[in-house]
C-alpha cells in the first residue's frame, strides 16, 4: 500500500511541476548548466588556464565569443569551465549542511530535553552572525581556498536545514502511526530513518535547492573578495574580482561572468520555488 | 508587555555569550602559533612574545575568555596590528559611514519594495505583477559585487552621473561633527557638501538595496494577499469605499506587520552585504575595514568587526522582535 501510495504521490507531483512554467524554466535553464559542465572540454575551443598575452583584453569577436581577459584567455572557454566548479561548491557545500543540519535537526526534534536546548542555542548563536560575515570569519581561520570556502558556506547554512527538519520531526513525532510504532516496540533509531526521515524529504529537498542557489552567491562572493578559488583557477567569482580593474577598457570581462552567476542562481530559486509550490501540502488539489 | 521584554532580554544573555566566546575563540582557533601566523615568518622572537602577551596567550583559556569579555566591556578590543590604533576607534571612525549607506539603501529598499509589493497584489496574475515578481526574483539572484561593478560601469563610466567611488569629492571641504555626512552637511549649512554625499549614496545605495527590496516585494505582495481576502476588506468593497482608500488605509496597515519583520532581519543582511559594496565602491566604511583587515591578516581587528557587527545585529532583531510585539499583541501571550 504504501509503495502505491508513493506511486501516486510521485505522478501527481510530476503532474503538478508539469504545469508549473516558471519551475520549467528553471529546470531547463539548470540542465543547460548541467550539460556544459558535463562536456566543458567538448564545448570550449581555447584552455581556460593557458595564457596567450598577444591576444589580451580582445572584444567579443566569432574567434572568442564573449572576448578574452587581461592575460589573453578565453573568456567563453572559461565560464565553460567556471560551472563545473560553481556547480560543484553548491552541491558539496549544501551536501555538508544538508547532512549535519538533518541529524542535528532529526535528532534535535525528535528526542527533545537538553540535547533539544543545546542544538538550538547553538544554532540562535549561528544566525547572530550575518552569514556573510560568520562565513568570512571561518575562512579567515582555515586559510583562504576553495575547499575552505566551500566549507565554511556549508557550515553557515546548517541552521536553516536544521530548523526545518526540527520543525518536521516536531509535527510527525506526535502522529498515531509513530506511537503505534514505538508501542509495537520499534527502536528509536529504526523509526527516525523508517518514519521520521521520508516525511522530511519534501521540505529538505526544497531547502537544498534554495540552499544551493544562495550557496553559489556566497561562495562567489568569497572567492570575489579573495578568500575562496585563487587566480587562475577559472571560479565567476575570481574572475570577476581579477577583471575589475579592467571595467573600463575592457567591460565585457565583468559582464559575462556576472551573467553566468546569475542565471545559474535564477534557475536553482524558479525550480527550488516550483518545488515548494508543489510540495506544500496546502496546494493539493 | 514588560513581561515579554524582560523575558526576551533574559533570552539575550545566551546569545551574547555564545557570540563573544565565538569571537574570541576565533584568533585561538587559527593553526599554528597565532602571534607567529599575525606577524609573519620574519618576526622576532621578541616581538612574537609581545603579541603573546598583548594577547593573553600564555594563560589558561578561560580566564583568557574571562580577560577578553572584561576588556570587551570596557571597550577594550585589544589593538589593530598594522596601524597600532585602538580598535574600537578604528571602528568607530568607520561606523557613521557604514550606518549612513545602510540607512540609505534601507529607505530606497523599502520604499520602493512596499510600492512594488502593493502594486502586485492588486491585480495577481496580471502583467505588472508578473513583471513586479520577475524582478524580485532577479533582485535575489544576482551577486551584490556584480551589480555595484554594473552600476559603476553604467553610471559613471558610460553616462558620467554619478561618482564611482568614495563619500565626498575631494574639492569639497565639509566640516565634520557627527561622520555622518549628511547630517554635518546639513548642520554646517553646507548644501554643496550635502548634494554632493546623496550623489556619492545613490550607486552603493541601490546596488546594496536590491535583495532586500525584492524581498520586501515578495512579502509585501503575499501579506496583502492575505489581507485582501479577509472580510472585512470585502466588506468595505460592499459599503462602497473608494478602492485606493481601502488597499492604502485598510490592507497595507494589516499587511505591514510581517513587513516589519523581513525589513529588521534585513538588516543583517546589510551589513554583510555592505562588505562587498563597499569593497567596490570605495566606501570608507566598516565593511571595507573588515576587507582590508583581512587582507592585512589584522585578526584583532577581523575579531573586533565580528563581535561589533554581530552584536549590532542582535541589538537590531531585539528592537523588530518588541516592535513587533507592540504592533501584535498576540506576540506577547505565546
Amino acid at each position: 500500500m504504501e509503495r502505491n501510495y508513493n506511486r501516486g504521490l510521485r505522478r501527481r507531483s510530476l503532474r503538478k511541476f508539469k504545469r508549473h512554467k516558471t519551475g520549467i524554466i528553471g529546470g531547463l535553464i539548470l540542465l543547460i548548466y548541467i550539460i556544459t559542465a558535463v562536456f566543458a572540454p567538448y564545448i570550449s575551443k581555447f584552455d581556460p588556464i593557458a595564457q596567450n598575452l598577444s591576444e589580451r583584453l580582445q572584444p567579443p569577436s566569432w574567434k572568442h565569443l564573449l572576448g578574452t581577459d587581461y592575460a589573453g584567455r578565453d573568456i567563453f572557454s572559461r565560464i565553460i569551465y567556471g560551472t563545473r566548479i560553481s556547480l560543484t561548491i553548491g552541491f558539496v557545500s549544501v551536501s555538508l549542511a544538508l547532512i549535519f543540519g538533518t541529524i542535528l535537526g532529526v535528532t534535535s526534534g525528535y528526542f527533545g530535553g537538553w540535547w533539544d536546548i543545546l542544538i538550538m542555542r547553538i544554532i540562535d548563536i549561528m544566525l547572530a552572525f550575518p552569514t556573510i560575515l560568520l562565513a568570512i570569519g571561518i575562512v579567515a581561520i582555515l586559510g583562504p581556498k576553495l575547499e575552505n570556502a566551500m566549507i565554511a558556506v556549508g557550515i553557515v547554512s546548517i541552521p536553516q536545514f536544521a530548523r526545518v527538519v526540527r520543525a518536521t520531526t516536531l509535527s510527525i513525532k506526535e502522529k498515531d502511526y509513530i506511537n503505534s510504532a514505538k508501542a509495537l516496540g520499534v527502536g528509536e533509531i529504526r523509526i527516525i530513518v523508517r518514519h521520521i526521515l521520508p516525511n522530511v524529504l519534501a521540505p529538505i529537498i526544497v531547502q537544498a535547492t534554495l540552499g544551493i542557489a544562495s550557496a553559489i552567491l556566497e561562495a562567489a562572493g568569497l572567492s570575489f573578495l579573495g578568500l575562496g578559488a585563487r587566480p587562475p583557477i577559472p571560479e565567476w567569482g575570481a574572475m570577476l574580482s581579477e577583471s575589475r580593474q579592467y571595467l573600463r577598457s575592457a567591460p565585457w570581462t565583468v559582464v559575462f561572468p556576472g551573467l553566468a552567476i546569475m542565471f545559474l542562481v535564477l534557475a536553482f530559486n524558479l525550480f527550488g520555488d516550483a518545488l515548494r509550490d508543489i510540495f506544500d501540502p496546502r496546494s493539493y488539489k | 508587555m514588560k513581561k515579554y521584554i524582560i523575558r526576551r532580554l533574559l533570552l539575550l544573555i545566551p546569545i551574547l555569550i555564545g557570540v563573544s566566546f565565538f569571537a574570541f575563540i576565533f584568533i585561538r582557533l587559527i593553526p599554528g602559533d597565532p602571534a607567529r601566523v599575525m606577524l609573519g615568518e620574519r618576526a622576532t622572537a621578541e616581538e612574537i612574545d609581545r603579541i603573546r602577551k598583548e594577547l593573553g596567550l600564555d594563560k589558561p583559556i578561560i580566564l583568557q575568555y574571562l580577560i577578553f569579555l572584561g576588556n570587551a566591556i570596557k571597550g577594550d578590543l585589544g589593538r589593530s596590528i598594522i596601524t597600532r590604533e585602538k580598535v574600537i576607534s578604528e571602528i568607530m571612525q568607520r561606523f557613521p559611514a557604514t550606518i549612513e549607506l545602510t540607512l540609505f539603501a534601507m529607505l530606497i529598499a523599502s520604499s520602493l519594495g512596499i510600492f512594488l509589493g502593493v502594486l502586485a497584489s492588486i491585480k495577481p496574475g496580471s502583467l505588472i505583477d508578473t513583471m513586479v515578481m520577475f524582478f524580485a526574483l532577479i533582485g535575489v539572484s544576482m551577486p551584490i559585487f556584480w551589480l555595484g561593478l554594473m552600476l559603476i560601469w553604467f553610471g559613471s563610466l558610460v553616462l558620467g552621473w554619478f561618482p564611482p567611488s568614495g563619500r565626498l569629492d575631494i574639492s569639497i571641504d565639509l566640516k565634520v561633527i557627527t561622520n555622518f555626512y549628511l547630517i554635518d552637511s546639513l548642520l554646517t549649512f553646507n548644501f554643496k557638501a550635502f548634494i554632493d554625499t546623496l550623489y556619492h549614496l545613490i550607486l552603493p545605495g541601490f546596488a546594496l538595496s536590491t535583495v532586500p527590496m525584492a524581498t520586501i516585494a515578495r512579502m509585501t505582495r503575499s501579506s496583502m494577499l492575505e489581507v485582501l481576502n479577509q472580510e472585512y476588506i470585502l466588506a468595505e468593497y460592499a459599503k462602497g469605499l473608494p478602492k485606493k482608500k481601502i488597499i492604502m488605509k485598510s490592507a497595507l496597515r494589516n499587511a505591514l506587520i510581517p513587513i516589519i519583520t523581513i525589513i529588521g532581519l534585513e538588516f543583517g543582511f546589510l551589513l554583510g552585504g555592505a562588505i562587498m559594496t563597499e569593497t567596490i565602491f570605495s566606501w570608507p566604511g566598516m565593511g571595507r575595514l573588515v576587507y582590508d583587515a583581512i587582507m592585512s591578516r589584522d585578526y584583532p581587528l577581523i575579531q573586533g568587526c565580528i563581535l561589533l557587527s554581530s552584536l549590532l545585529f542582535v541589538f537590531i532583531n531585539l528592537i523588530v522582535d518588541i516592535l513587533y510585539a507592540f504592533i501584535d499583541p498576540r506576540i506577547r501571550y505565546e
